[in-house]
């Protein structure tokens, strides 16, 4: 069954507050999981620079919606500070954590500010999730690597999921996603690659992972959608045009710069070549038609809607995720369990 | 007088018996609960809260809504300052504006810095510059920074806390210089809670003595008291409950308390602490102690430590409830302010 998960992007408008209120009601609108992101100076007024503590805030208003990050950006911070981080989070959510890691940071700036610069930050990386899993699963180890020394320590405490919570990269290239699948880890796919695109780079995945001898059961490939439901198609569109075009604009520096590259020019930027190629929205029977030929053709288990962004009014994000938990996930529901996996075109 | 309440660990330590300690703090309306730093800690399996404290305050911040959240403390050199800020200032806004932030400059032991890469000969100027950066990083105003330890380029840090300037700081520390430090700055003394009453009266003296020198009134400046407390049915109960498990905890593998305890260790008997560091009795003789030791030291703002590693959760909560229903009424404790 497909698993919904929702990541938190925050809205124009709504404050913290808002916001953990926002994740607190996913849980009785039928989400599996919520995702949060780390970013950091001017783009965590409303995200999160830490977003693990944020995740256990999250755990003690919920009962079973997991908690993911995508991800904890570990170049930026002491691997022994994200073990023990996520390891707590993890015993105090009961087990819930999906522990996203991403190499670098989208934002130059985190690498000038914490010293890193990002040319360090593969290396880094490897060394860093290398520490995090013996924390989590040795009695003891000690770490020699080029960026970490480690003395023998015994680190806790320990994450209740056994032999630890499920690791999950953040592949915004081809080569991040060759890599979790060689190595056997989980995948967050980005959210701007067309259904075709999509059913590639899926396939390619699953096959990579095979080839490297893990098995499937275990592991996901998670794919990000933007989604927005209103009440019809006609008002989806003159709600989120707008706010939509002036977050790529303004607001996500590295979503723009990924839409430069894929569409070339500036002029080419325009929101129904967008609409054609990755966005979802429209009234409820549109986005359940879209995201049903989506999930028919991509073999994917897990989809990981965007469904607030900071341009889009916080009301207007509460609206469309209360649609998206009440109309269009028991559809889709209703449409896998009832066997039909033949698109049908809205 | 405030009454606070240090989550450590009670034996067995499962983590539901800690959350439901902290919840009983925060319905009986005492005033705070406070966590603590430390690393590589065994006790019981290493199942604590205190390698992670912003993580775990986070979500008792978001349990409760009244009962202030207090960090005893983060060590400031084993993280980068602005990984701190953030962090604190995060756990301002999910605690509406509930945090007390305790500083320290080492923790336990020389491990610490060896694992998280760093030393004890850079720990005190690390200390020094990571709290001029959280200062400036909680203005939410740029600025950049050129220290000995840390370099910055100019930035802006977000969110910043809910209180403003910024959440109330305390100072734990030992050495003469640390102190020093704190007092220049006219910082709150968080006292450790395995001291004898002399030392402690002591320790407070001195403190008001170096806040003077720098020009703050002493009387204005809190230095919270942490003693450990166990109030049982009556006084025989209190002894019998708790002679085991008090020298267990002194004696511990690995426990550091005997060093903080400034008693050679023959002196270090039961009879003594029951004399001189812990609060032991029946709910009379409780308040009577506490009562007491008010007289001897500043004892404006208390924290208590109900529980340690050798005692079972359920005596701990009796303990606990006994303290809330008998004690506290009959000590003039202020209502807390949110």
């Amino acid at each position: 069954m497909t698993r919904f998960g929702f990541f938190v992007m925050g809205s124009r408008d709504g404050g913290y507050t808002d916001v953990l209120d926002q994740v607190t009601r996913l849980e009785p609108l039928g989400f599996d999981t919520v995702v949060l992101g780390e970013r950091h100076f001017r783009h965590a007024e409303l995200l999160y620079p830490s977003a693990l503590s944020v995740g256990a805030a999250i755990a003690a208003r919920t009962e079973c919606l997991r908690i993911g990050t995508a991800g904890r950006v570990l170049s930026l911070d002491h691997p022994l500070h994200v073990a023990e981080d996520a390891a707590t989070l993890d015993v105090l959510s009961g087990g819930r954590l999906d522990f996203g890691a991403t190499r670098a940071s989208l934002d130059e700036d985190a690498h000038r500010v914490f010293g890193v610069p990002s040319a360090e930050s593969a290396g880094r990386f490897t060394e860093a999730l290398q520490i995090i899993r013996a924390a989590w699963t040795r009695e003891t180890f000690r770490y020699d690597g080029a960026h970490y020394v480690i003395p023998e320590v015994s680190v806790f405490p320990r994450p209740v999921q056994r032999p630890h919570p499920p690791v999950y990269l953040v592949a915004v290239s081809p080569e991040r996603l060759a890599f979790a699948a060689q190595e056997g880890y989980s995948a967050y796919v980005g959210a701007i690659r067309t259904i075709g695109e999509l059913t590639d780079t899926c396939d390619r995945y699953w096959s990579e992972l095979a080839a490297a001898g893990h098995p499937r059961d275990g592991v996901e490939l998670s794919v990000n959608r933007f989604v927005y439901v209103s009440a019809d198609d006609r008002r989806a569109r003159a709600e989120f045009e707008r706010p939509f075009m002036q977050f790529i604009a303004d607001r996500a520096p590295d979503l723009r710069a990924a839409l430069l590259a894929k569409y070339g020019t500036e002029d080419e930027l325009r929101f129904d070549r967008f609409l054609d190629d990755f966005l979802i929205i429209g009234g409820p029977d549109t986005v359940v038609c879209r995201l049903n030929e989506m999930l028919s053709a991509v073999d994917t288990g897990y989809l990981l809607v965007t469904l607030n962004f900071v341009t889009l009014d916080h009301s207007l994000c509460e609206r469309s995720t209360e649609l998206f938990g009440r109309e269009v996930m028991p559809a889709l529901r209703q449409l896998e369990s009832g066997g039909s996996k033949v698109p049908v075109v809205g | 007088m405030q009454i606070g309440f240090y989550v450590t660990g009670s034996k067995g330590s499962r983590y539901a018996d800690l959350i439901d300690q902290v919840d009983l703090a925060e319905r009986s309306g005492l005033g705070s609960v406070w966590l603590r730093e430390r690393h590589f800690h065994r006790d019981h399996g290493g199942r604590n809260f205190f390698s992670s404290p912003f993580v775990a305050a986070a979500y008792m911040a978001a349990r409760t809504r009244r009962i202030r959240i207090g960090i005893g403390a983060r060590i400031l050199p084993l993280d980068h300052p602005i990984h701190i800020a953030e962090g604190a200032a995060v756990l301002d806004r999910i605690s509406g504006g509930r945090l007390d932030l305790g500083i320290a400059r080492i923790g336990e032991n020389e491990l610490y810095q060896h694992a998280f890469g760093t030393s004890e000969i850079q720990a005190r100027g690390r200390f020094e510059e990571s709290l001029e950066v959280l200062l400036r990083a909680w203005t939410g105003e740029p600025f950049s920074y050129e220290g000995k330890h840390h370099r910055l380029p100019r930035v802006s840090v977000r969110p910043t806390p809910q209180q403003r300037p910024h959440p109330p700081l305390y100072l734990v520390g030992l050495s003469q210089e640390t102190l020093r430090f704190g007092a220049a700055r006219g910082m709150p003394l968080l006292l450790a809670g395995a001291s004898p009453v002399g030392a402690l009266r002591e320790t407070q003296n001195g403190y008001r003595a170096l806040l003077a020198d720098s020009g703050h009134d002493p009387h204005t400046v809190a230095m919270p008291v942490n003693r450990f407390v166990y109030v049982a049915e009556t006084e025989a109960r209190a002894v019998e409950e708790t002679r085991t498990t008090v020298m267990e905890f002194i004696e511990r593998r690995g426990s550091v308390i005997r060093d903080f305890l400034s008693m050679n260790g023959a002196e270090q008997t039961y009879e003594r602490l029951f004399e001189e560091v812990f609060i032991i009795g029946d709910p009379g003789s409780c308040t009577q102690r506490i009562r007491a030791l008010a007289e001897q030291v500043d004892l404006r703002h208390l924290i208590l430590t109900f529980n340690y590693f050798t005692i079972p959760h359920d005596r701990c909560r009796s303990s606990m409830e006994r303290f809330v229903e008998h004690v506290m009424p009959a000590l003039d404790v202020e209502a807390s302010v949110t």
